[in-house]
């Protein structure tokens, strides 16, 4: 799921090009405005993540109907499985809940599980890459094996143990995706490491005597920190997508709405023969906020990678 | 250091890694909060009953004690005793692992003959638009959630055309011939459809664009040039290059078979494919921790002997890597 980058020029590690110049990202602002006016997906993508933004800080604003609420008809009974109609826009549940209100409310799980998770990623990730690569030999060698572990954990399979063992939680699965979705993240930055602790800067600051840490954070950190970006906006994605997948299975959070759980229910209750309403707006919602992360990241590896640009 | 060196320092490895997993494991489920005994039995029992049913099940033993005999059992082939079905773990999972070996195999091999001559055209014609618009497919794939695209086409093809069946492996209540003969026949063809089709366009963006960057890199070559001089046509010079940008696609292989597992849980859940993936759903949430440790284990069992198996091809396709 994470080895690859949608829609970018480079897929694997060693194409990571060591050329990238550090002054690239100092550009600032007036750059990065620059790019998104020539990159007019990238701002449709910003503008649909705002939106989400806002759908999961004020959800109440945004909807009719409390999400979790039960619709009546006029005659007082349960309104379930309506199709989409002027009272509910997207039609209601099997057990008589408002689509349009609950594909609003799933933002939040979103947000939290893609912003938590990301976070995770890019600080797990780029601190074993920095220290696998500054330090080579065994440090290396012990860190890169334990990349391989975590390689070699199937995700869902490893979130659905964890969520039956422990009990299914949104904090269970964000554990689950930090510990293990590190791996590609900290695989790039080792590699991109490697090329720059042979740099002048570096062995400059190391002949004037500075610590391993203050060359680690001082100066190489903030040469890796755009690739660490980079992998942060796509573990945005990939946790929205593991999230989903692992609500879908029936171990998301029983206690929070999300658009993953929205499809089980549908999914466990048969109503996917017929409640089209309450399968396809949820999984359009996963789409568009994973698309967006993909092309925020995009824009990034663009201001990362200035010569992909020219090509 | 030579070949051999490789291959044994590979094995090595491989067997360090297994061993890396069964340890996780076991302290995973034994972290589990609560009386595992209270899995087994119910707590009305008196305490001398259960005492038996904790010493039967060596739960008396101090940790490590019990870690040796979980190694030893696992070793030797008892996986234990499965709390749902009250028989053997192996019986079961050894079906289900060979039906989901069944749709993965087909899928990985189908993704990349599409993949790889996909790839090669659009690494060849970069900058042309049929090129952009080309690699927004794997992006498009790669943002739909796999279950959400398999439930849609249960509704359009099984539901709404009637053409697929909903669900399962073979038609229930039919009499159907031995393994390896039922892979023949109609039945099986079109319950395989769906999942087939699913799983095939999940695995492809990957190896569809490593293989695009690696045909990319090769493409100024200068025994290309020479082929093109020699008055060879494109399609020709095209699988030239091909075949000598396959090398990444193969090393990325050894990453599909741990991500294949994760979407292959979600399709067989969805199609109801009686393999380990839906089995170790329906374990977790039945608490039968047995089976769920089986099948959790044989995913990683595959997916670890795979990267050995392509490591080794590797290693003989280019020589290179071994002698470093």
């Amino acid at each position: 799921m994470e080895s690859w980058i949608p829609g970018s020029s480079i897929s694997e590690a060693p194409a990571v090009p060591a050329t990238a110049e550090p002054s690239a990202p100092r550009k600032g602002l007036g750059a990065a405005v620059r790019l998104l006016r020539r990159e007019p997906a990238g701002v449709l993508a910003a503008v649909l993540l705002l939106v989400f933004f806002l759908f999961a800080l004020a959800p109440e604003a945004f909807v009719r109907y409390e999400p979790m609420a039960y619709q009546y008809r006029a005659d007082r009974s349960l309104d379930a499985l309506t199709p989409p109609s002027s009272k509910n826009w997207l039609g209601t549940t099997f057990y008589g809940r408002d689509v349009f209100s609950l594909t609003i409310a799933g933002s939040r799980v979103a947000i939290i599980v893609g912003m938590v998770s990301a976070l995770f990623i890019i600080v797990i990730g780029t601190n074993i890459g920095l220290l696998a690569g500054y330090f080579g030999g065994r440090v290396d060698d012990a860190l890169m094996r334990l990349t391989d572990v975590a390689f070699s954990i199937p995700f869902i399979p490893f979130a659905i143990v964890l969520a039956g063992l422990f009990g299914p939680s949104l904090f269970n699965i964000i554990f689950s995706i930090s510990i293990l979705m590190w791996r590609t993240c900290a695989r790039v930055i080792r590699a991109q490491v490697l090329s720059l602790k042979e740099r002048p800067f570096v062995l400059a600051v190391r002949a004037a005597g500075g610590s391993h840490v203050r060359i680690l954070y001082g100066h190489l950190l903030p040469n890796v920190l755009p690739l660490s970006l980079l992998y942060g906006a796509f573990g945005v994605a990939w946790a929205v997508i593991a999230e989903a997948g692992v609500s879908f299975l029936g171990f998301g959070d029983p206690l929070m709405v999300s658009w993953g759980q929205m499809i089980h229910l549908a999914f466990v209750t048969a109503t996917i023969r017929k409640a089209w309403w309450w399968v396809v707006p949820p999984g359009l919602c996963i789409v568009l906020f994973v698309v967006s992360c993909f092309f925020i990241g995009r824009v990034i590896e663009e201001i990362v990678f200035p010569r992909l640009r020219e090509k | 250091m030579g070949a051999r060196g490789f291959f044994i320092r590979r094995l090595v490895q491989t067997f360090v890694l297994l061993w890396v997993v069964l340890t996780l494991m076991f302290f995973l489920f034994r972290m589990m909060p609560g009386d595992p005994v209270s899995m087994l039995v119910s707590l009305d029992l008196d305490e001398t009953a259960q005492e038996r049913i904790r010493a039967d099940w060596g739960l008396d033993k101090p940790v490590y004690v019990q870690y040796g005999r979980y190694l030893q059992n696992l070793l030797q082939g008892d996986w234990g005793t499965s709390f749902y079905y009250a028989r053997p773990v192996w019986e079961s999972v050894s079906v289900q692992l060979r039906n989901t070996l069944i749709l993965m195999v087909i899928s990985v091999l189908m993704a990349l003959a599409l993949s790889i001559p996909i790839g090669a055209f659009l690494g060849w014609k970069r900058g042309k638009r049929i090129e952009r618009l080309g690699i927004l497919l794997p992006l498009a794939i790669r943002s739909i959630p796999i279950f959400w695209a398999g439930i849609l086409l249960l509704m359009v093809f099984a539901f709404w055309l009637k053409a697929f069946p909903v669900g399962g492996m073979l038609s229930p209540m039919v009499s159907q011939p031995p393994f390896p003969r039922f892979l023949w026949t109609a039945d099986f063809l079109r319950h395989l459809f769906l999942p087939f089709v699913c799983a095939t366009l999940y695995l492809m963006p990957e190896p569809l664009m490593i293989m695009r960057t690696s045909t990319l890199e090769v493409k100024g070559e200068e025994f290309l040039e020479l082929l093109k001089a020699k008055g060879m046509s494109e399609a020709g010079v095209i699988r030239h290059a091909a075949r000598n940008s396959l090398l990444p696609v193969i090393s990325w292989t050894t990453l599909m078979a741990s991500f294949a597992f994760g979407g292959q849980v979600l399709l067989e859940v969805v199609f109801s494919w009686p393999g380990i993936g839906r089995e170790m759903v329906l374990a977790v949430s039945r608490q039968d921790f047995p089976v769920a440790q089986a099948t959790f284990f044989l995913m990683a069992f595959v997916v670890i002997v795979m990267n050995l198996i392509l490591d080794m091809i590797y290693g003989i396709l280019d020589p290179r890597i071994v002698y470093q």
